[in-house]
């Protein structure tokens, strides 16, 4: 059981059309049946929503390009580890690089920045990754799923931040 | 118009696929090849055409192939199904006031974005060949069609990709080549790609290593 404690990074927090597509792992899929990794959890949240900091922790980074789009990286302490909480398609930040932030401090909004603008508006979805490693390697590497910090996955029924 | 005249405009225009009958030289000045064998690629032209009527949504790419014909990569949620889902390449036709489609792929699942390409070798077998590069937060490889006539031949996966900087997987589109060979084509990288095993752990491939062959039935 772990001490530390940890908050979701939306007021609603569910996956992204209740799919297993949008958790972690080999969850993907392409037409000719060869998987894909996804490196995180998609939640649903409309453009505009507000993100929230997981846990008390500094902003390692923020960036805006590539597939990714508007990028927060927040270092936090997990029992005992230093994770990276990293949010991703954000719309905007409001705090910026090297601020220490507290648990449920609002960090920006969710928004369709990088490749997610090319999905339909019913798709809208923050991406967000547990890392391991700052600079963390490609595809599954140095990632962990977040259900290992937040213990349970909002897949088939949401859970309230 | 004089037909010298038309060829100067579809020429200034990038309008390849119409000369792609007529033979025109103005190709040199387009498109990017550099031996015989090379498939050359094809500015392509975006489209403006209305879809709504069809069902299509989230178009992520509309070209014009010729002045009736046009590429577009577009999901339609009436024809997905569980095993069949995502943006889909449709070839419409556009002569008529409202749209129709004449054929359309398989569903390239779970890809945000496709990003299309044409290339073209006259000299080859297989003359017309259309790469579907796609991607959500990183490059998945290109996905390799025939364009015949109306329709889209599905040939087979170039599941490679280069890594960036940031250790990010990215389009590998740029430096592939694709040269004709007797029964199909060939594909060739310029640099060392990466390819994804099962696991979702990317390997490096020297690029002599990686070069991969379709010989009229699969490309490996």
């Amino acid at each position: 059981m772990s001490d530390t404690q940890v908050a979701w990074p939306l007021v609603n927090n569910i996956i992204r059309g209740m799919s297993e597509n949008n958790t972690f792992g080999m969850v993907r899929k392409l037409a000719n049946g060869s998987p894909k990794p996804h490196q995180g959890w998609d939640f649903s949240a409309s453009i505009g929503t507000t993100v929230y900091a997981i846990a008390d922790g500094t902003v390692e980074f923020i960036k805006n390009n590539g597939d990714y789009g508007r990028q927060l990286c927040l270092s936090f302490n997990f029992d005992g580890t230093v994770y990276y909480a990293f949010y991703a398609h954000l719309q905007t930040t409001s705090v910026a690089a090297g601020a220490k932030v507290e648990m449920n401090d609002a960090i920006g909004t969710t928004g369709n920045s990088g490749n997610a603008s090319n999905l339909p508006h019913s798709q809208d979805h923050l991406h967000f990754e547990i890392r391991t490693k700052l600079k963390p390697g490609a595809g599954l590497a140095d990632r962990i799923s977040p259900i290992k910090i937040f213990k349970r996955c909002p897949l088939k029924a949401g859970i309230p931040g | 118009m004089s037909e010298s005249k038309q060829l100067q405009r579809y020429c200034a225009n990038g309008l390849l696929a119409l000369l792609l009958v007529s033979g025109s030289a103005c190709w040199a000045e387009n498109e990017k090849a550099t031996t015989s064998n090379d498939y050359r690629i094809v500015d392509l032209k975006p489209a403006q055409v209305n879809v709504d009527h069809l069902g299509l949504t989230a178009c992520t790419g509309m070209f014009a192939l010729s002045a009736t014909r046009v590429l577009a990569a577009c999901r339609s949620a009436k024809s997905d199904t569980a095993e069949d889902s995502g943006l889909r390449l449709f070839i419409l036709a556009t002569e008529v006031t409202k749209a129709s489609i004449l054929s359309a792929t398989r569903g390239l699942g779970d890809a945000y974005s496709v990003v299309l390409q044409q290339r073209v070798n006259e000299a080859g077998k297989y003359k017309n060949l259309i790469l579907a590069d796609a991607a959500a937060e990183y490059a998945y490889g290109t996905a390799v069609y025939q364009l015949d006539g109306d329709k889209l031949n599905y040939l087979g996966d170039i599941g490679y990709v280069q890594m960036s900087a940031e250790e990010n997987a990215i389009s590998a589109l740029n430096i592939t080549t694709l040269q004709a060979s007797k029964d199909g084509f060939k594909v060739s990288f310029s640099k060392d790609v990466h390819r994804m095993d099962n696991s979702g752990k990317y390997q490096r491939m020297d690029a002599r290593k990686a070069a991969m062959l379709y010989d009229g039935k699969k490309l490996k």
